[in-house]
């Protein structure tokens, strides 16, 4: 511990002294200078470059939280992360994912494909390349990338995160260089999805890497990150900053409007608060309280988006008490959502009672948020047989109190506050509430033990509008979402269902049918969606996404003062 | 013998202590002193500075919801609506019908001593919390170090020359070991309840104590009166007890002065990373941690608490000083 | 003195391996695992998960993963971390920067902490010294995180004197002289930060040491001698006061460093401290644990040159570790 006093308890004596004051001092100079020297061309491929020829002078410096852990999205940390995502700057994928999700199911536009089609009998797809497509050292992108990709991907030595959706890929045949074809067992839904997933790797460098050297090779990917998207990796200073330079092998029209790219590591939002306010970075993540803050500073922009997050309070239904859907959905009733998101997110999330995106095709516009109404919670507890019969405030039935604990992890701060508003509110209803917190995995290893009463979490609802993980009752258990155990044959059907139709647009209606089952039954308390919050300064045309805050960093504008 | 001293000013350590009893009482009191709960939000009064005057309106019998305004202007004046109120608010005027009888007695006129946060929480009463916090976890990692040090201390001095070799190593050793890592990691890794940050700082915080302990222990050993006592036939456990320790209190007290001092801002250190105590109770720590962005505008919400943890480490210094100059005349010091 | 050097290195790797076995078994039988940590709330397949697993070795029995992580020490390979570097490596990256701002922050705390306390003793009593004394009791008794908000808003984004944060600039300058000063731009802050808000010990020391020694019959015999009281500070009594505040430094290390880890989050200084407080966020075992051992180490090397640098100044100590 930093335990320093001012005083020391007993004196040293003074000592006669040989070495000159001064010949100290021109040591550790000396020392100092080393060390300078050090610390200038530390790190890999960092200032022994020679500088860049052409004068850089139009920059967008990112301030991140952390930088990203690979230039390889299948050694990638996490796909959660926005900071992971560094890879969508340098590496294109067959077909961009239109991130609109508003008006159908996920459509595609061009990126290294230019065209696409399906075999008659759906088990075929056939890509058409770009002829002009470079990597940034000049090669062309061909069909052969496309399938060392896809092998990467189905390594398990390599033991991709996304690997379960190259499953049902086959075989990735190369027809000519310029077209490749991906062969199915059988068509399901997500097919394109699927096929689109995934960068495209340069297999001219990355192939001499065997695959099980992949996980223990971040660095070799750094230093041989060949690439095909806006930019190219330029520099790569651990613990500091990302350099990233204009691909001028770019096929695309949408040339960024800037030269250089730096992400830079700021772990403390304070300190990048601060570089933003000095004109020192143009773009940082931040968190709810900041924006407050930040909405006060002229010549700051805050920007809210959503994020395909979700918060809900899984209610364990291994426990007698939550079995009833009325005392489910009277806790709904005596939960203020509203005050929630008003108070203890600074606004910034959204209310819903859906477990998809809000605005999404799959959402239920007609699916009634229950409104906040202590008076119908009481009712619908005295109902189910709840009543307050020996006057402590707290209500009973056959002598035993409505008692449970609220529990959330302890490294989510918006989250353990969210379960003290809880508490408070539901002491309001008769329902006495204890809270807890745990570290976030020893709390998940519980759950999915059983072993709960009742917990704040959040969710990432991706765009394959599954939600077999969070409600099917095949996902109890083991290693999935199904926290609370519920079981219903008809939600059970309902998610098979939706998961067998071909065309994705055709299952709207049983998504519709689904959602209110669940809304009725409300095996889960959803709680809002998540917003993210960005602030800019000096730079224009930022739109984040539900996938990344910097989604289309490409096309930033440098604001000229 | 010559004082080279620092004299410090005849009423520097008596200011200390009146400094460090009222910092103390008024965590000790907090309940009672503060005039808001530390835990309510003012959906209106976010940001407000020190000092300001505001009027609270309860929107509910319960008390739950309320507003601040920044005066009213009309209450209970439409007979038909006798919860009708009528309040201006940052230049807007705001009618509101609080659905409760005799509206004109809700409204009560608060000050905001110290002003509010960026959530519209009073940093005064939230202050008075931090204190009671604050204080009692370094109390408590204060005995815990106590109890730590003197019984290691004690083995050393008693347990011959082997144990005495281990236990003394390993404290240097310990004390060359840059704890806070293993702290950080610890917290980290075993959740922030008070139990845990009371049981990582006491535990990582008794070596120098310790060593100390045995010094002392160890130059009391052959005094006459221990020889004495032993002669009488008691035990050594009652020797030690009786006898022993009681006269290692005055180095005792002076070297605990000096580790709250550091507990306290060992606590603050790790609100820091986020590992300190859990919102939304309060400590000095996260108080400060909370305003830090704030620091070059809303300043009164981290200015507070530092003020009062640097007033805290302050006094305990003087007072540690102080207790060596007048309990401890053989501790010479520059 | 060699003898000295290998009992006292001896010592510190017994210390060290009992402190990290401890560490080892506290973070491993801590609740949850590192990798739901990592996965997050995104859904992945129980096979990946299982695969993770299986990767960073958690699948085995404790006392199989102590044994294999206490061969792997003995063999000095440090483990890999998450993301696939190597543990040794990514500290070793982060080492020079934790040293050049450790070697900024002695500079500024020893620096201003003598000047100050040459001005206190010779002026002792009066008003300078009874305000060094108060200032930097004050500046003490203020978390460092504080004061370095402080000085990020007042002198960086304010008056825009020195950069917020970082250890250089996104382009490096061109020459290399350029590029020195580049760096001891950005050091400038956060060693200032660290090094005033504790040199208040120091003055301390020095202050009562020269007092102690202008009293000594030497220095009142140089005086006599006419030599000016100004040759006679600098040359006979400060060096001579001066042991203890070396001792200090020795002593202080392990402090320093503790203090390092907190301005080099602030600071966005690329260091060691920050590499270990992102593993620890991670339950990075590997580098949690590498990073402890390699601070331990870290101050024993420190500790052991203030020990030469003392002896090299005063011969009885040279003579007292022969």
């Amino acid at each position: 511990m930093p335990h320093d006093s001012l005083s020391t308890p007993h004196r040293e004596r003074p000592r006669r002294g040989h070495l000159q004051a001064r010949k100290l001092g021109v040591y550790l100079l000396a020392v100092l200078f080393a060390v300078l020297g050090l610390a200038g061309c530390g790190g890999p491929g960092a200032d022994s470059e020679a500088p860049p020829e052409q004068a850089l002078n139009r920059t967008v410096t990112i301030a991140a939280g952390a930088l990203p852990s690979s230039v390889n999205e299948l050694i990638a940390q996490t796909r959660a992360a926005d900071t992971g995502l560094i890879y969508f700057m340098l590496y294109l994928p067959l077909l961009k994912e239109n991130t609109d999700f508003k008006d159908g199911p996920a459509t595609f536009g061009p990126r290294l494909a230019h065209a696409w089609e399906f075999s008659d009998d759906r088990r075929q797809l056939t890509f058409h390349l770009r002829e002009d497509a470079k990597w940034s050292d000049g090669v062309p992108i061909t069909a052969d990338d496309v399938r060392f990709t896809w092998e990467a991907q189905r390594s398990p030595e390599v033991a991709w995160s996304g690997l379960e959706m190259k499953t049902p890929i086959v075989d990735v045949e190369v027809i000519d260089p310029h077209t490749v074809r991906f062969h199915y067992e059988t068509p399901y839904a997500n097919q394109l999805v699927d096929a689109a997933q995934g960068v495209i790797l340069p297999k001219h460098v990355w192939s001499e890497l065997p695959f099980s050297a992949w996980r223990e090779s971040n660095l070799w990917f750094q230093e041989r990150a060949v690439s095909s998207g806006p930019f190219v990796l330029e520099r790569w200073q651990e613990g500091e900053r990302l350099v990233l330079r204009r691909n001028e092998h770019y096929f695309s029209e949408q040339m960024p409007a800037y030269d250089t790219l730096v992400i830079r590591a700021v772990p403390d939002e304070a300190t990048r608060i601060a570089q933003l306010r000095a004109g020192e970075a143009n773009f940082s993540i931040i968190e709810p309280a900041g924006a407050v803050m930040v909405k006060e500073i002229p010549g700051l922009e805050l920007i809210a988006y959503d994020y395909r997050q979700i918060g809900f309070v899984t209610w364990n239904q291994r426990r007698p008490i939550f079995q009833d859907v009325r005392v489910r959905q009277a806790l709904t009733f005596g939960i203020d959502r509203e005050a929630i998101v008003e108070t203890l997110n600074f606004g910034y999330s959204r209310l819903t009672a859906s477990p998809y995106l809000i605005g999404a095709w799959v959402y239920n516009e007609n699916l009634e948020r229950r409104p906040y109404d202590p008076d119908q919670a009481r009712a619908l507890l005295a109902e189910a047989g709840w009543r307050d019969t020996d006057g402590d405030g707290v209500v009973d039935k056959d002598g035993e109190p409505l008692r449970f604990t609220l529990e959330t992890n302890n490294e989510s701060k918006l989250r353990q506050n969210i379960t003290v508003m809880i508490q408070e509110q539901l002491s309001r209803v008769g329902i006495d509430v204890e809270v807890g917190s745990a570290d976030f995995g020893a709390l998940i290893e519980r759950e999915r033990a059983g072993n709960f009463d009742a917990s704040v979490l959040g969710i990432g609802i991706d765009t394959s509008w599954n939600l077999d993980a969070l409600f099917h009752s095949r996902s109890i258990g083991a290693h999935s979402w199904n926290l609370g155990a519920y079981r219903n044959e008809e939600v059970d059907r309902l998610i098979d269902e939706i998961q067998a139709v071909a065309e994705p647009a055709d299952a709207k209606p049983l998504h519709d049918a689904l959602q209110e089952l669940i809304w009725r039954e409300q095996p889960v308390t959803i709680l809002y969606q998540n917003q993210k919050l960005v602030a800019t300064q000096g730079i224009g045309n930022v739109a984040p996404s539900m996938i990344s805050a910097w989604a289309n960093v490409a096309a930033w504008q440098l604001v000229d003062d | 013998m010559r004082r080279l001293v620092h004299r410090l000013p005849a009423g520097a350590p008596l200011g200390a202590l009146v400094t460090l009893v009222a910092l103390v009482a008024s965590g000790v009191l907090a309940p009672w002193l503060a005039p808001h709960p530390p835990e309510r939000q003012y959906e209106d009064g976010k940001l407000l500075p020190p000092l300001s005057l505001r009027v609270v309106v309860p929107l509910d019998a319960e008390h739950d919801r309320l507003r601040v305004a920044d005066r009213v202007s009309a209450a209970g004046a439409d007979a038909a609506r006798p919860g009708l109120l009528v309040f201006e608010h940052r230049g807007e005027r705001v009618e509101v019908d609080t659905g409760l009888h005799a509206a004109d007695d809700l409204a009560t006129p608060v000050r905001f001593w110290l002003g509010t946060d960026a959530i519209g929480r009073d940093v005064f009463s939230r202050l008075l919390f931090g204190a009671r916090l604050s204080f009692s976890l370094a109390g408590l990692a204060l005995v815990m170090m106590l109890g730590v040090g003197v019984l290691v201390g004690a083995c050393a001095a008693f347990g011959g020359r082997l144990i005495d070799g281990l236990l003394m190593r390993a404290v240097d050793g310990l004390l060359a070991f840059p704890m806070f890592f293993l702290v950080i990691a610890l917290v980290a890794v075993f959740g922030r309840g008070l139990g845990t940050l009371v049981a990582v700082l006491g535990l990582t915080s008794w070596m120098g104590l310790s060593r100390m302990v045995r010094a002392e222990l160890l130059s009391l050993r052959d005094r006459d009166f221990v020889t004495a006592a032993r002669g009488l036939g008691l035990g050594p456990l009652r020797i030690l007890f009786r006898h022993l320790l009681p006269h290692t209190l005055t180095p005792l007290v002076i070297q605990a002065s000096f580790a709250v001092a550091g507990l306290i801002t060992a606590e603050a250190a790790l609100s820091f990373f986020g590992l300190g105590v859990e919102p939304p109770d309060a400590s000095w720590g996260n108080l400060m941690q909370d305003g830090r962005i704030w620091i070059g505008s809303a300043w009164w919400i981290s200015m507070f608490p530092a003020l009062c943890l640097a007033l805290t480490v302050i006094s305990l210094n003087v007072l540690g000083d102080a207790l060596r100059d007048y309990l401890d005349p053989r501790a010479i010091r520059p | 003195m060699a003898v000295y050097l290998v009992r006292r290195l001896a010592s510190a790797v017994l210390l060290l391996w009992v402190l990290l076995s401890a560490t080892f078994l506290l973070i491993h039988l801590a609740p949850g695992n590192p990798v739901d940590l990592m996965l997050g709330e995104e859904r992945v397949s129980v096979e990946f998960r299982a695969s993770e697993i299986a990767r960073l070795g958690l699948d085995a029995p404790l006392g199989e993963q102590y044994l294999r992580w206490l061969g792997a020490m003995v063999r000095l390979d440090w483990g890999t971390a998450h993301d696939g570097r190597p543990a040794l490596g990514k500290l070793l990256v982060a080492l020079p920067a934790t040293i050049l701002l450790a070697f900024g922050v002695v500079m500024v705390r020893y620096g201003l902490g003598i000047a100050l306390g040459v001005l206190s003793a010779v002026r002792q009593d009066r008003w300078q010294d009874h305000a060094i004394r108060i200032v930097t009791l004050v500046l003490f008794a203020l978390p460092t995180f504080f004061l370095s908000y402080l000085a990020i808003e007042w002198l960086s984004v304010r008056a825009g004197w020195v950069p917020t944060g970082g250890m250089r600039s996104d382009q490096p300058p061109a020459t290399l002289v350029a590029r020195a000063l580049d760096i001891l731009r950005h050091l400038l802050l956060p060693a200032l930060v660290v090094g005033v808000s504790s040199c208040g010990r120091i003055v301390r020391l020095v202050r009562g040491g020269l007092l102690d020694v202008l009293q000594q019959d030497y220095v009142r015999f140089a005086r006599a001698r006419g030599l000016s009281s100004r040759r006679v500070l600098w040359r006979h009594a400060l060096p001579n006061a001066i042991g203890p505040v070396v001792q200090h430094l020795g002593v202080s290390l392990p402090q320093l460093l503790s203090g390092l880890l907190i301005v080099e989050i602030i600071f966005a200084w690329p260091g060691i401290g920050r590499v270990a407080f992102e593993a620890v966020g991670q339950r990075d075992y590997a580098v949690i644990l590498a990073s402890t051992s390699l601070s331990g180490l870290l101050v024993v090397i420190g500790s052991l040159a203030t020990d030469w640098v003392h002896a090299a100044m005063d011969p009885r100590v040279r003579d007292a570790q022969a």
